[in-house]
């Protein structure tokens, strides 16, 4: 059965009679949450102006920068280089019998010139056989030369 | 030959460099600093490094460290530079550097790394600015040393 809108008394169905239906329906529960929904707009509409706004989208950009000069500074991870590449190249090999030295590398050539206990020992080796001042150096078995 | 062995053992069990620990008055704490001359070929430069067993580097400076001081330190030795787990889990970069060092008139050869911590690899930001020098095993190793606790003083011998 359908009701066409002039069937409607505009008295039956008045904003307060619409208001107590839907009271007794339990769609609106009471004056006090409608007073929440228009204090919430009204926060809503205040947020809106220009002042908070601005506000927002600054902080906004401040953390996208730092975003930017960490992924800058910190790019991950380090980057794959020729010495890495040797040193996964023998992996197996140079752990097996050289775990915890020091190599040098010469990427040049990209072979291992120089071994030993410290970096000063693989260094002097690597010059001896180079004549290179500058090389590589990787601690066999470990993400890093020297702890500290 | 039987003086000349004596005078060698009496030797050895006089320190040839003696120093008292460093007593901090913010933190109340006591630290085994050693004084060092970095020699290189343009300059000499003595500094205070505390002498560190975890630490497994001959010398290791800071970059602000050595941009305050000016130190001169030698030829640099490595081409990419080389990762350093310094004690906060971080690793860093380091640049190598070969230079003579001297405690007391015992000059050795020796391999100073130089961290920067702008440059790092992890995922966090490291709190480190500056560090301390630090006297690391490469040299450490080379002597005898005694941390003599309740004197507050640290000594070093010439290894037997």
């Amino acid at each position: 059965m359908t009701h066409t809108y002039e069937e409607y008394d505009e008295a039956e169905n008045s904003d307060d009679i619409l208001r107590e239906k839907l009271r007794k329906w339990g769609i609106l529960k009471d004056e006090t949450t409608s007073s929440i929904y228009s204090s919430l707009s009204e926060i809503f509409n205040e947020l809106k102006t220009k002042r908070y706004t601005r506000d927002i989208f600054g902080e906004l950009d401040a953390l996208k920068q730092k975003v930017q000069e960490l992924e800058k500074r910190v790019g991950g991870k380090r980057e794959f280089t020729k010495a890495d590449l040797v040193i996964e190249f023998k992996r197996e090999e140079l752990e097996k019998d050289h775990f915890g030295k020091i190599v040098a590398i010469d990427p040049d050539s990209m072979s291992i010139v120089g071994i030993g206990n410290s970096v000063l020992e693989a260094y002097r080796e690597a010059k001896e056989k180079t004549g290179k001042d500058q090389f590589d150096f990787r601690r066999i078995g470990y993400k890093y030369v020297y702890r500290a | 030959m039987s003086i000349g062995l004596k005078m060698t053992k009496k030797n050895q069990s006089i320190p040839f460099h003696e120093r008292e620990y460093f007593y901090d008055k913010e933190t109340n704490q006591y630290f085994p600093f050693l004084g060092i001359t970095i020699i290189s070929n343009k300059s000499r430069k003595k500094i205070l490094a505390l002498a560190d067993t975890g630490c497994t580097s001959c010398i290791h400076l800071c970059k602000s460290y050595v941009e305050d001081k000016g130190l001169i330190l030698g030829e640099k030795i490595n081409r990419d530079p080389i990762s350093v787990s310094v004690a906060d889990g971080h690793t860093i970069n380091a640049d190598l550097y070969k230079a003579t060092c001297e405690i007391d008139g015992n000059e050795q050869e020796v391999i100073i790394s130089v961290i920067d911590p702008e440059r790092f690899f992890q995922e966090e930001e490291t709190d480190i600015k500056m560090v301390e020098p630090l006297l690391g095993r490469g040299v450490l190793d080379n002597f005898d040393v005694m941390f003599k606790g309740r004197k507050k003083k640290i000594a070093i011998f010439r290894s037997e």
